[in-house]
């Protein structure tokens, strides 16, 4: 993992970065019930490209600056703008062609040539009416992309390459992204689930049993790739908005860099082992999502491996006290608080806009101001996270423990 | 916002007398006597943190009597609430590989109790289901879950540690407190009683669990499994 020396904040990538994370956010405020489309649906702005710019653009402070990654970040946004499939698929490939490894640049071929040939089958080359294109092929090209610029062939190696965050948002952006060509068939999901699930739980089973702190971070975030990708194949409006709080996490964790140095509380903030917390909602927005889409064994297999990542992510915690992690431990803290308001806010036209593609199997709902509360397609409650509600409980039981110490002290 | 304070203002007698507060520690005490420990330590400053977590899963729990909080707790929070004291012992001993083969059997154990009543909702393991399938695979998911705790709580002085086992001892009750009711007692309206016969019977089997040969203990999480799988093919079928 690259340990970045953050002082440098005046170089054209973090420039840049800040804007893009801007742009995205003011995107997501200007586009409302409907994606904004022009040019005749040439140029699409959605919750996915909005939320997916803001990511990519916050992403970007945390990689070395370098033309490579200026060029990636704006081909990938570049990429989910696009409302014709030639244009996204040959944004994909200039994202992943752009990276020094071959291996991501094989993945990046792999994007494009199930988008092209989605394209080449359909009746239109437009992303709303290239429906009939949709085909098992297509599918599985941009799995196997998703799955490799996740980092999952890195778990034959002894030690992982350092994580290619913008090459892996592509990835999984772009199979978020087949939402809006058509609904997935259930042997698409089947196959989106095992990958994912299998790959974050042998990726966090490697975090945890890892001593040095760097390498299981390198380890936790391909984990949470895997996550990612469970949210996807859930294919629910829950699995969405779990994709885009995994995300979110992600984000803060690269952005504040725990297993460079972190004091334990932060630490733990940042590990997603406290109730309330962006990483804890996050964690749990996935096993939610797999519980209310039915599959109950497989929500609780996504549930250890959670419980991996956040073993993974306290055993990180130590060395010297960097004022990002703090800061990052903070902003967690504050994400899981507002997370209600964030899911409506942010996530929700995700999961309203690729609605079409998406079956009825859960939904993460804000629970008024206490946390969130995941439903089945019967409505039914599936999961509950009451984060403020706990945080809320915990300080007083805490209060009354600290009165009672002193009770004592003083009888 | 006021929801959620005048929930908070209703929370008292929960965190203060039951099921948290003074209830919650005596059951603590008299569960480690049970367990053959004799006294638990004083806690320091660390572990009163650490006591915390237990402790507010425990005011949270949907036990019967306890007055009204509309945010309840699932398996998920109400786990992690739970291991935190295990969870932060193992964390901070980085230099060994953890143990994590004892948590396997309470994780299978789960999967057998979601499957059954198909939620992750605490509140919802109070509802017995009505098929007799789900209702086997519900009453070996209880079996299969205590065993499974002496592996992951063992009998410890530690005050956490103690909380921790009360915890999941009372997860564990909570789909027996809806068996029992099911019965000619619940029908009676007794339902402190099967409530109290409930956790009593939870924390025998504790006792018994202790004593149990791990390949046994292994073939009843197994049997529970098999259930849960046989219960998922009917309810696909069905």
């Amino acid at each position: 993992m690259v340990l970045l020396p953050f002082p440098r904040l005046l170089s054209p990538i973090r420039i840049v970065g800040v804007l893009a994370a801007l742009s995205g956010f003011v995107l997501l405020g200007l586009i409302d019930r409907y994606p904004i489309s022009a040019v005749g649906n040439l140029l699409i702005v959605d919750g996915l490209s909005c939320l997916t710019i803001s990511v990519a653009g916050l992403l970007s402070l945390t990689l070395p600056a370098d033309w490579r990654r200026l060029a990636q970040l704006g081909a990938l946004s570049l990429a989910l703008l696009s409302g014709h499939l030639a244009g996204l698929a040959l944004s994909l490939l200039a994202v992943c062609l752009l990276h020094e490894h071959w291996r991501e640049r094989w993945a990046g071929i792999a994007l494009a040539g199930g988008y092209l040939l989605i394209g080449g089958l359909a009746r239109s080359w437009l992303l709303p009416f290239s429906g009939d294109g949709l085909n098992s092929v297509s599918f599985l090209m941009l799995l196997m992309g998703a799955v490799i610029v996740s980092g999952a062939l890195d778990l034959a190696a002894a030690q992982p390459s350092p994580f290619k965050p913008l090459a892996a948002l592509a990835g999984l952006a772009a199979l978020l992204r087949l939402f809006s060509v058509g609904p997935w068939n259930l042997g698409w999901q089947l196959a989106t689930l095992l990958v994912g699930a299998a790959l974050a739980l042998s990726t966090g089973w490697r975090a945890v049993t890892t001593s040095e702190p760097l390498v299981s971070e390198e380890w936790l975030q391909r984990s949470l790739g895997g996550l990612i990708l469970v949210g996807i194949g859930c294919a629910s409006s829950a699995g969405v908005v779990a994709a885009g709080l995994l995300w979110w996490h992600l984000t803060l964790r690269r952005l504040a860099q725990p297993a460079a140095g972190a004091t334990g509380w932060a630490g733990w903030l940042l590990a997603g082992a406290v109730p309330g917390t962006l990483g804890f909602v996050a964690l749990w927005a996935v096993s939610a999502a797999a519980m209310a889409a039915g599959v109950a064994a497989l929500a609780v297999v996504v549930w250890v491996a959670a419980l991996l990542l956040m073993l993974a992510a306290g055993r990180q915690i130590s060395g010297s006290v960097q004022w990002r992690s703090t800061l990052g431990g903070l902003s967690g803290l504050a994400l899981g608080v507002t997370a209600p308001a964030l899911t409506k806010w942010a996530l929700r036209p995700l999961s309203d806009h690729l609605q079409g593609g998406l079956t009825p199997h859960g939904t993460i709902e804000p629970w008024g101001w206490a946390g969130l509360l995941a439903l089945d397609a019967g409505s039914r409650t599936a999961a509950t996270a009451p984060g403020l509600a706990l945080l809320s409980l915990m300080i007083l039981i805490g209060a009354l423990a600290w009165l009672l110490s002193r009770w004592r002290t003083w009888v | 916002m006021s929801d959620l304070l005048g929930a908070l203002g209703q929370a008292w007698p929960r965190l203060l007398a039951y099921p948290g507060g003074f209830s919650a520690v005596l059951a603590m005490l008299v569960l480690a006597r049970i367990r053959g420990i004799r006294r638990l330590d004083p806690p320091s400053a660390a572990r009163i943190i650490d006591l915390l977590f237990p402790l507010c899963a425990i005011s949270l729990l949907p036990l019967p009597f306890a007055t009204s909080f509309p945010y309840g707790l699932d398996l998920l929070t109400a786990q992690v609430l739970l291991l935190w004291p295990l969870l932060r012992q193992t964390a901070t001993e980085r230099q060994r590989a953890p143990c994590l083969a004892r948590y396997l059997p309470m994780l299978l154990a789960g999967i057998v109790l979601v499957s059954a009543t198909t939620t992750f909702d605490l509140s919802g393991w109070l509802r017995w289901p009505t098929e007799p399938v789900r209702q086997i695979t519900v009453v070996l998911g209880i079996v299969a879950w205590i065993v499974a705790l002496p592996r992951v709580t063992p009998p410890t002085t530690d005050v956490a540690l103690a909380g921790s086992s009360l915890g999941l001892l009372l997860i564990g009750s909570l789909p027996l407190i809806a068996a029992l009711n099911s019965t000619a007692l619940g029908r009676v309206g007794l339902p402190g009683m099967t409530m109290v016969l409930a956790v009593s019977l939870s924390a025998l089997a504790l006792i018994g669990a202790e004593r149990l040969p791990p390949p046994i203990a292994s073939l009843l999480v197994g049997l529970a499994l098999v259930s849960a799988g046989i219960t998922a093919i009917w309810i696909a079928f069905d």
